[in-house]
C-alpha cells in the first residue's frame, strides 16, 4: 500500500482512537505571559504558546470571558501559577473550557509552583481581615529568575512525558534557557548590586522574591492590606517615613492606581516607577530576558537617581 | 495461691496501662485527615424594605417579600434575614464533580441545588441533579449575585423570580465555530421546584417532562468590551395538558478595562421574555439595565421594566382552563412597570452593601397599585466560595 495512504490511515486511526498525531505540536496555554514565554522556549518547534493574560492585566482578578474557555478548549498543556493566585478566575475557566487533557490532576495541568521555594506561608489563623491574602503562600515567585529555572525544567519534564519523541530536544532546551538565565542573573546582580540593602516601596506585595533575589528589601506596601487600594492616611504615613528612612523608590504595576503611587513619591520626595511584574506589562517588555532587563535598568536608575534623597 | 495469682495478673495489668504510652488527643491521624475536605462556603443576605404602599409581591400575594415582618395590625419595615446559602463543592473523582447549595431562610432549609458535573468528557459537559436551569442571563444565578436586589420583573411573571428550578439533567456543548456558541439542552421532571406561581407546569402525565434549551453567543469587540447574546426556550405541560412555553432574547455588552483599581467597568444588559399557553399569549416583559462603576468599590445602576398582558386575576395553580373548558385568563390590560436606581458599595468580593430605590406600578390581588420601596441590602461571603460565571 502507498506510503502517504498508510501515514493517512494511521493518522486517522489515532484521532478517531484518541490521542494527538506524532508530527502535531503541543498546544500550551498558560496564565501568564512570563509562562507563556517559557514554555515556547522549552517547547522550541514542537508547541504552540498562548498566554490567557497580557502584561497590563491584574492576574487576581482577570475575567473569566467564555473567550478564554474557548482559547483552552483544545490545550494539551494549561501552565498555571498556582498558590491560589488564579483562584478567582481560572477554575471557571478550565471546567468551562469542556477539556478534560487540562483539568487540575490531569496529564496536561501544570502547577507552576511545584519545586519552587515558597515565601511567605502563612502561619496560625488565616482570614480576610487582612486583607485578601494568599493562604498557600505569595504567589509571585516568577519575579526571581532562579524561579523560572525551576519552571522550565518542571515544562521539559511534562513535554517529554506528552511527547516522548521529542524529549531530549526539550530537556536540551530547558538546559540552555537555564544557562541563560545563570549568565543574564551575572549582569543583572551586577547592575543592583551597588544598591544592596536599599529599600523600595511596592504597591503590591508582589516583589517579595525579587528583592530578596537581588538584596534588596520592602520597606513598605502602598496597599493599606492585600487587594485594598490606600487610604490618604496610610499614604501620609509612609511617606512620612520614607522621608525618615531615605527610601525614595516606589514601584507599582500597569494595574494598579498610578496616581495614589505618584502623589506618594512626590510627598516622600523619590521616583514612582511604572515596574511591570509580568512580561507585556509595557511595550518594551517582549519576553522573560527583555522583561527582566527592563525591571533590572530601570530600577537601577531609580536607585541612583534617589541615592539617601 | 489462686488469689495471689489473680493479684498479680490484675498489678500486671495495672503496671503495663501506666507504663504504656497514653494516646495523646492531639496525636496526628495517620488514618485519615481533613485535605479532601469539601470547599465550603457561605453567603448571607440581610434584607431591609420599607415602603409606603404595601408589603406584598405581585408574584405571592400571600406572601410578605423578606424584610417585613407583621406587627400589630399590619406589615413593619424591618431588617431580616433574607438567605443564607451554604455552598459545598469537590471533585468527587476524576470523572465527576459535586455541588450541593442550601439555602436557609425564616420559613425553613431547602436544597436549592445539589448536582453532578461530568470532567472528563470531551466537549460536552453533562450536569445531573437539582439545579437552576440554564435559563436566560440571570436564570441561573444565584439570589445574591443578582444585579439588583428585586427579581426582575419579566422573569416574576414567566419563568419566576429566581429562574427555572428543576430536577433533570442538562448537556452543554462548545460548538468548534470560531467565536464561543454554547448550546445547552435540559429535560426536567415537569414540575417547577422554585417556590413560584409564575409557571403551572404540573407534569400530571406519566411521561410529561419539561424541556430548556438555551444558546449562548460570546464575542470580544476589541479592547476589553464583550458582547453576549442568548436565546433561551422552555415547554412543558400544565395539569390540564395544555402546552406552557416561555421563550426569551438576552443581550448584555460590557466593558471591564484590567485596571482592577481605577477602572470604569460598565454593564448594560437586556433580555424579553413571553410566556405562552396553548396559543395564548401570556404574560412577558423585558428590562433593560445600565450599571457602572464609580470607582474601586462604589457602583451605580438604574433598571427600566415592563410586562405586558398580566392577567386580571391571581394566578392559578391548576392551569389556565377551568374545568369547563374556559379560559382563566384574559388577555386583558394590565401591565406593570417598575424602574429602579441603585449604589452599591463592594470594597472586595465578599462584601456588598447596596441601597435600591424602585418605584412603579404592579398588579396584586387583581388591582394595579403604585409600588415604592427603598430597599437595603448586605451580602456577605465567607469560605471559598467558586468564581461566578463571566
Amino acid at each position: 500500500m502507498n506510503k502517504i495512504l498508510k501515514s493517512g490511515l494511521a493518522a486517522i486511526a489515532v484521532i478517531v482512537l484518541g490521542g494527538r498525531p506524532a508530527w502535531a505540536k503541543l498546544k500550551v496555554c498558560a496564565s501568564l505571559p512570563d509562562l507563556a514565554d517559557i514554555a515556547q522556549v522549552v517547547g522550541g518547534d514542537q508547541v504552540d504558546v498562548v498566554s490567557l493574560t497580557n502584561g497590563a492585566q491584574d492576574p487576581h482578578f482577570v475575567p473569566a470571558k467564555p473567550s478564554l474557555m474557548r482559547a483552552v478548549r483544545d490545550a494539551d498543556v494549561y501552565v498555571a501559577v498556582g498558590l491560589e493566585l488564579e483562584v478567582g478566575w481560572l477554575p471557571v475557566v478550565l471546567q468551562g473550557s469542556r477539556n478534560p487533557k487540562i483539568q487540575p490532576g490531569a496529564p496536561g495541568f501544570v502547577d507552576a509552583s511545584q519545586g519552587v521555594e515558597v515565601l511567605e506561608k502563612p502561619t496560625g489563623t488565616v482570614d480576610r481581615a487582612e486583607g485578601d491574602v494568599h493562604p498557600m503562600g505569595n504567589p509571585h515567585f516568577y519575579t526571581d529568575p532562579e524561579n523560572l529555572k525551576v519552571v522550565a525544567d518542571q515544562l521539559a519534564g511534562k513535554f517529554s512525558e506528552l511527547d516522548p519523541a521529542h524529549a531530549e530536544a526539550f530537556r536540551a532546551n530547558a538546559k540552555e534557557f537555564d544557562g541563560r538565565i545563570d549568565k543574564a542573573m551575572e549582569g543583572w546582580e551586577a547592575k543592583l548590586a551597588p544598591f544592596k540593602g536599599r529599600g523600595v516601596v511596592t504597591y503590591h506585595k508582589n516583589l517579595i522574591y525579587f528583592t530578596k533575589r537581588f538584596g534588596l528589601t520592602d520597606f513598605g506596601y502602598v496597599e493599606n492590606r492585600p487587594g485594598i487600594p490606600p487610604s490618604a492616611r496610610h499614604l501620609a504615613e509612609l511617606a512620612q517615613k520614607m522621608r525618615e528612612a531615605k527610601v525614595g523608590v516606589v514601584l507599582y504595576q500597569p494595574y494598579h492606581d498610578a496616581e495614589d503611587c505618584q502623589r506618594l513619591a512626590k510627598e516622600a520626595g523619590g521616583t514612582a516607577l511604572l515596574f511591570p511584574t509580568e512580561a507585556g506589562g509595557v511595550a518594551a517588555v517582549t519576553d522573560i530576558f527583555s522583561h527582566f532587563d527592563y525591571m533590572v535598568d530601570s530600577l537601577a536608575k531609580a536607585l541612583a537617581e534617589n541615592n539617601g534623597n | 495461691m489462686r488469689l495471689r495469682f489473680h493479684f498479680l495478673l490484675f498489678l500486671g495489668a495495672v503496671v503495663s496501662a501506666l507504663c504504656a504510652p497514653a494516646l495523646r488527643a492531639d496525636a496526628p491521624p495517620s488514618l485519615q485527615s481533613n485535605l479532601m475536605n469539601p470547599l465550603i462556603s457561605l453567603n448571607a443576605l440581610f434584607l431591609g424594605e420599607a415602603s409606603p404602599d404595601r408589603a406584598k409581591t405581585s408574584y405571592s400575594p400571600d406572601s410578605l417579600s423578606p424584610g417585613f415582618f407583621t406587627k400589630g395590625s399590619g406589615p413593619h419595615d424591618s431588617l431580616q434575614l433574607q438567605e443564607a446559602e451554604l455552598s459545598v463543592q469537590s471533585v468527587v473523582d476524576s470523572n465527576f464533580k459535586l455541588n450541593a447549595n442550601l439555602t436557609f431562610a425564616n420559613d425553613g432549609v431547602s436544597p436549592e441545588e445539589v448536582f453532578a458535573t461530568t470532567t472528563s468528557l470531551p466537549e460536552v459537559q453533562v450536569k445531573v441533579g437539582k439545579f437552576k436551569s440554564n435559563f436566560g442571563k440571570l436564570g441561573n444565578i444565584h439570589l445574591h449575585m443578582f444585579p439588583f436586589i428585586l427579581p426582575a420583573l419579566a422573569y416574576e411573571n414567566t419563568i419566576g423570580g429566581e429562574g427555572f428550578n428543576g430536577q433533570g439533567a442538562e448537556a452543554s456543548w462548545m460548538t468548534p465555530l470560531p467565536w464561543f456558541l454554547e448550546l445547552t439542552g435540559g429535560g426536567f421532571t415537569g414540575k417547577n421546584s422554585a417556590d413560584s406561581q409564575a409557571l403551572d407546569i404540573s407534569g400530571a402525565r406519566r411521561d410529561d417532562f419539561a424541556y430548556v434549551a438555551h444558546a449562548k453567543n460570546f464575542f470580544d469587540l476589541g479592547g476589553d468590551a464583550t458582547l453576549e447574546l442568548g436565546a433561551s426556550a422552555l415547554s412543558g405541560h400544565t395539569n390540564v395538558g395544555e402546552t406552557q412555553r416561555v421563550t426569551g432574547f438576552d443581550l448584555t455588552v460590557k466593558d471591564s478595562p484590567p485596571q482592577n483599581v481605577a477602572g470604569h467597568n460598565w454593564i448594560f444588559q437586556n433580555e424579553w421574555l413571553q410566556k405562552l399557553t396553548g396559543t395564548v399569549k401570556q404574560q412577558g416583559g423585558w428590562y433593560s439595565s445600565l450599571q457602572y462603576r464609580l470607582g474601586f468599590a462604589w457602583w451605580v445602576g438604574a433598571r427600566t421594566e415592563r410586562t405586558f398582558r398580566i392577567p386580571g386575576d391571581a394566578y392559578s395553580a391548576t392551569g389556565t382552563l377551568d374545568s369547563g373548558g374556559n379560559a382563566l385568563y384574559a388577555a386583558t390590560a394590565g401591565d406593570e412597570r417598575r424602574h429602579t436606581l441603585e449604589l452599591a458599595w463592594a470594597p472586595g468580593e465578599f462584601t456588598e452593601i447596596r441601597l435600591d430605590a424602585s418605584y412603579g406600578d404592579v398588579r396584586a390581588n387583581g388591582d394595579t397599585t403604585p409600588d415604592r420601596r427603598i430597599l437595603f441590602q448586605f451580602n456577605h461571603t465567607i469560605g471559598t466560595h467558586p468564581a461566578h460565571n463571566f
